[in-house]
């Protein structure tokens, strides 16, 4: 399904820096999670929650799709740098909305690496990342993951 | 629309031969997407069709900012994210103006009526980048449909 055309090492290299990412994603936001207060900002954390269980479903497909090219899928590191500081609510959302943008461009880099049906899904991945970074308070962009193709 | 750069030019002739960088964090080197590295006839058809839907949601997104001052605010992001994506997927403006779009007299239809324009472009922004030979060039369509959908859910927060 992917990297129909494609040189197989080409597309296991990009799925293996996109799961690097994923594999940051979700321990980032496990942290954001564990900072965030579940009685005082319940909607923040109801929107974390679903973000790290997102991140969480796109780490387990990007595994699964590297298995079934005969690669070893790139492992998570013990520990990833904690965004700081983490002690106010708009932390967290300026936190995860890094996160999110960090995302959009290792995602549009797979769809640039990739054919038909896998390029289909990092798409919209693409898509979910720029609603949900600007649902945590980024600016919104014209072309997101690809902001280096316009002129500043 | 800004006058476009070299620079702008040189990467858009780039998405279609498939030559410009993806860019995934530090050390990502420019590579061929397709399986010919370089394609002719339909990328280049896909990409006009790309920008005459670009001009037509430009155009209406005007023409109901025009007819409606009160959606002007609501609309203003639309406007700029179109215009900077034309501006990098038809830096030289070669798309010709989209015939003027009709208006609905009411300010919440014509907001209605924009949405549903904005939301068929995104599925087709995507559909053609599934389609494109060009790496690069699938890649600038879907961070446009990444981009119109950003819009799409500002507004929905608004509502």
């Amino acid at each position: 399904m992917s990297g129909t055309g494609l040189a197989s090492e080409q597309v296991a290299d990009a799925l293996q820096r996109v799961l690097a990412v994923e594999h940051a994603a979700v321990w980032t936001f496990g942290a954001l999670g564990a900072a965030t207060s579940a009685s005082a900002t319940p909607l923040l954390l109801a929107r974390v929650e679903r973000a790290w269980t997102a991140h969480r479903g796109r780490r387990d497909r990007l595994h699964a799709l590297l298995l079934d090219l005969g690669q070893e899928p790139v492992g998570s590191q013990a520990a990833y740098a904690v965004p700081s500081p983490l002690g106010r609510p708009v932390d967290v959302e300026r936190a995860a909305a890094r996160v999110e943008l960090t995302g959009t461009q290792a995602w549009a880099f797979l769809v640039a690496s990739t054919t038909s049906g896998t390029r289909r899904w990092a798409a919209g991945v693409l898509g979910e990342l720029a609603v949900s970074a600007v649902a945590f308070g980024a600016e919104p962009e014209p072309l997101p993951g690809a902001g280096d193709l316009i002129d500043s | 629309m800004p006058a476009p750069s070299r620079r702008t030019a040189l990467v858009v002739s780039g998405l279609t031969l498939g030559v410009v960088a993806t860019g995934c964090g530090e050390g990502a080197t420019p590579r061929p997407a397709g399986t010919r590295g370089r394609s002719d006839g339909p990328d280049e058809t896909l990409l006009d069709e790309a920008r005459t839907d670009l001009v037509a949601a430009l155009a209406l997104v005007r023409a109901a900012r025009r007819a409606h001052p009160s959606l002007r605010p609501r609309l203003v992001g639309l406007q700029r994210a179109h215009r900077d994506q034309l501006a990098v997927l038809d830096p030289e403006g070669r798309t010709g103006p989209a015939e003027g779009p009709e208006v609905p007299g009411g300010a919440p239809e014509a907001l209605r009526s924009v949405v549903r324009a904005e939301e068929r472009l995104v599925r087709r922004l995507v559909t053609w980048s599934v389609a494109a030979e060009s790496g690069p060039l699938a890649r600038a369509l879907a961070a446009s449909a990444a981009g119109v959908a950003q819009q799409l859910a500002l507004l929905e927060e608004e509502r």
